[in-house]
């Protein structure tokens, strides 16, 4: 575990720069002031039945496990093995006992600790403008989607940034559009496959952000019927497969950081 | 430690080919290589980095089968302990310090923390670098990154060193200083692997050799093995003269050339190029022709005994010149 230690720290290290942190800033504060916008917005003026709970639930749902924690992924996961065979440093590590296993699990466990602490510092600020009674029961729901969420799509962007490293960031927005947004709305039994299947259901359980959501036919094929400990055995045997993926394909394949050039 | 454990071949190839697509990296390659030190030779494109990628485990040999040290490299973790490598580009994590890179890289052989950076301190004090080691790579010149990398290679004490042109921009103290730290290394029982198409570098460090070009091992083993090896093929002769047109003629007419070729020097003027198997008869009769013929000779160059010698003759063997 030494190893993995040394990746760690050091990875860390490397993500103190200037445009990391400003990164972090970005995305710890995206939630934030589109709080402020719903804010400034007079909803409840709007019509004295609206749901003010529901719309905030949705809104912090979608801005945070959704959006915030994808990103933060997609920027620190995606291009793991790309950054490193660009800038060349991949040799040093390749030529380490073990070192890409290490490389990639150190590398996999800063992206979710990166993207999490943004995430769960954009959600805690952005919880306090809902100005709601039930806002820590909706800050709880919240902190643990987003953990959720950065841990299974850092693993489903490592392994996309495997097998393109080439292409690692748009085989990944590629992926989410197609996977995650259009493909876990089919009401079929392949959107069960999907991060955002597993994520919508345990947000429907824990946050209840409207009183007949679960029982509506409409929603009845996007959701998942079975108790929500099931949805993250799903979400954590889903991460462990993708990062286990990644991790064999990553041994097996050959990665040089030469250049054709240097035949 | 170093092992100095002969028994087992340092390198062996069998059969190796090494194909990315239809492009040929090294072709059908056979060798086995004892311990000790060795200098990988060739041009530029001749296979030298992905020789150097299949030892390191990097790549897998399209046919035919690697061994180092014994050993299969390719994902092998015991093997790698024993093997440090210096490649031949840059590729370091230029917001790091170089201690703090070096001691890194060692943590990667499951040293502790401390431990490391100690070690890591060591050995760039070792490499010269004791100054500059808590500086940020970046601020470093390309001697100073070369030591440094250098020093990543050696740090766990390697039994066998693996480097890609090593010596590249280093100046002439620097290379003095580290062609004597890979002689200890060599003289306390290391095994060196040294690719470079600078030929004095290995010179300087060893007279064995392979050589390899358009994927090919064109030659392998010392420069004496190698110069018995081409013992009957004929010596090369550039002479500059007032009329080459003229001397090759009486060459010619004495039967003394296999051949004879009239090209153009980097001055523009013309050069006569005489291969030879009786230089003797050649060294006696050319005085008498300059004499008889008011000739002019301005230069007169013959293959010396070098590996550069050695290394022009292989080539033009395997350009089918000879």
């Amino acid at each position: 575990m030494t190893e993995l230690a040394a990746i760690i720290r050091y990875e860390l290290s490397r993500t103190l720069t200037a445009g990391r942190t400003a990164w972090w800033f970005v995305l710890a504060g995206f939630p934030i002031l589109i709080a402020i916008l719903i804010r400034a917005f007079p909803m409840s003026r709007a019509r004295p039945d609206t749901d003010i709970y529901g719309i905030w639930s949705v809104a912090l749902y979608l801005l945070v496990p959704c959006i915030t924690c994808a990103m933060g992924v997609l920027l620190s996961a995606a291009p793991a093995i790309a950054n490193e065979l660009e800038q060349r440093n991949w040799v040093y590590l390749a030529t380490r006992p073990n070192g890409i296993f290490w490389l990639l699990l150190g590398k996999y466990v800063v992206a979710v600790s990166w993207t999490t602490t943004a995430a769960l510092s954009g959600l805690t600020i952005a919880v306090l403008f809902t100005g709601l009674d039930t806002r820590l029961r909706l800050w709880l729901s919240l902190c643990g989607l987003s953990v959720l969420s950065s841990m299974a799509y850092a693993a489903v962007f490592l392994l996309i940034g495997t097998l393109f490293p080439k292409r690692a960031m748009v085989s990944c927005v590629a992926w989410t559009a197609a996977v995650e947004g259009m493909i876990s709305l089919i009401p079929a039994v392949i959107n069960r496959l999907t991060v955002q299947y597993r994520l919508r259901s345990l947000f429907v359980e824990w946050a209840e952000p409207g009183p007949d959501i679960s029982s509506n036919p409409l929603f009845a094929s996007v959701l998942a019927d079975s108790p929500g400990v099931m949805q993250i055995v799903w979400l954590l045997i889903l991460t462990a497969v993708m990062l286990s993926t990644a991790l064999v394909v990553a041994h097996k394949r050959e990665f040089t950081a030469a250049a054709e050039s240097d035949v | 430690m170093i092992d100095t454990s002969t028994d087992t071949p340092l390198v062996q190839f069998e059969v190796v080919t090494k194909l990315y697509g239809r492009v040929l990296g090294v072709n059908d390659i056979n060798l086995s290589l004892h311990p000790g030190a060795w200098g990988l030779l060739g041009p530029n494109g001749a296979g030298k980095s992905t020789l150097l990628n299949l030892l390191t485990g990097q790549l897998l040999p399209t046919r035919g089968r690697v061994r180092v040290l014994g050993e299969e490299p390719r994902n092998n973790p015991g093997l790698l302990r024993r093997i440090g490598f210096c490649p031949g580009f840059e590729g370091l994590y230029s917001s790091s310090t170089g201690l703090n890179w070096v001691a890194f890289l060692l943590q990667m052989h499951g040293v502790r923390h401390n431990r490391a950076r100690e070690r890591a301190a060591d050995c760039l004090a070792t490499v010269g670098m004791q100054d500059a080691m808590t500086r940020p790579i970046s601020s470093y010149s390309r001697g100073m990154r070369q030591r440094t990398k250098i020093a990543q290679a050696i740090v766990h004490d390697p039994q066998l060193l693996i480097l890609d042109e090593p010596l590249s921009g280093l100046d002439p103290v620097g290379r003095a200083e580290m062609t004597q730290l890979l002689r200890n290394r060599v003289a306390g029982g290391g095994s060196l692997i040294l690719a470079s198409h600078v030929l004095h570098e290995i010179e300087a460090l060893t007279d064995s050799f392979l050589l390899i070009s358009g994927g090919r091992l064109l030659a392998s083993g010392t420069a004496r093995e190698v110069h018995e090896l081409l013992s009957d093929l004929p010596v090369e002769v550039q002479i500059r003269c007032s009329d080459p047109r003229l001397l090759s003629s009486l060459i010619m007419k004495q039967g003394l050339a296999d051949s004879v070729a009239i090209g153009t020097s980097q001055t523009n003027r013309e050069l006569l190029r005489v291969a030879t198997r009786h230089t003797a008869d050649f060294a006696a009769k050319l005085p008498q022709w300059v004499a008889e013929h008011n000739l002019l000779i301005d230069e007169m160059r013959t293959a010396d005994d070098s590996l550069q010698s050695l290394f022009n003759s292989l080539m033009r063997i395997h350009r089918g010149e000879l």
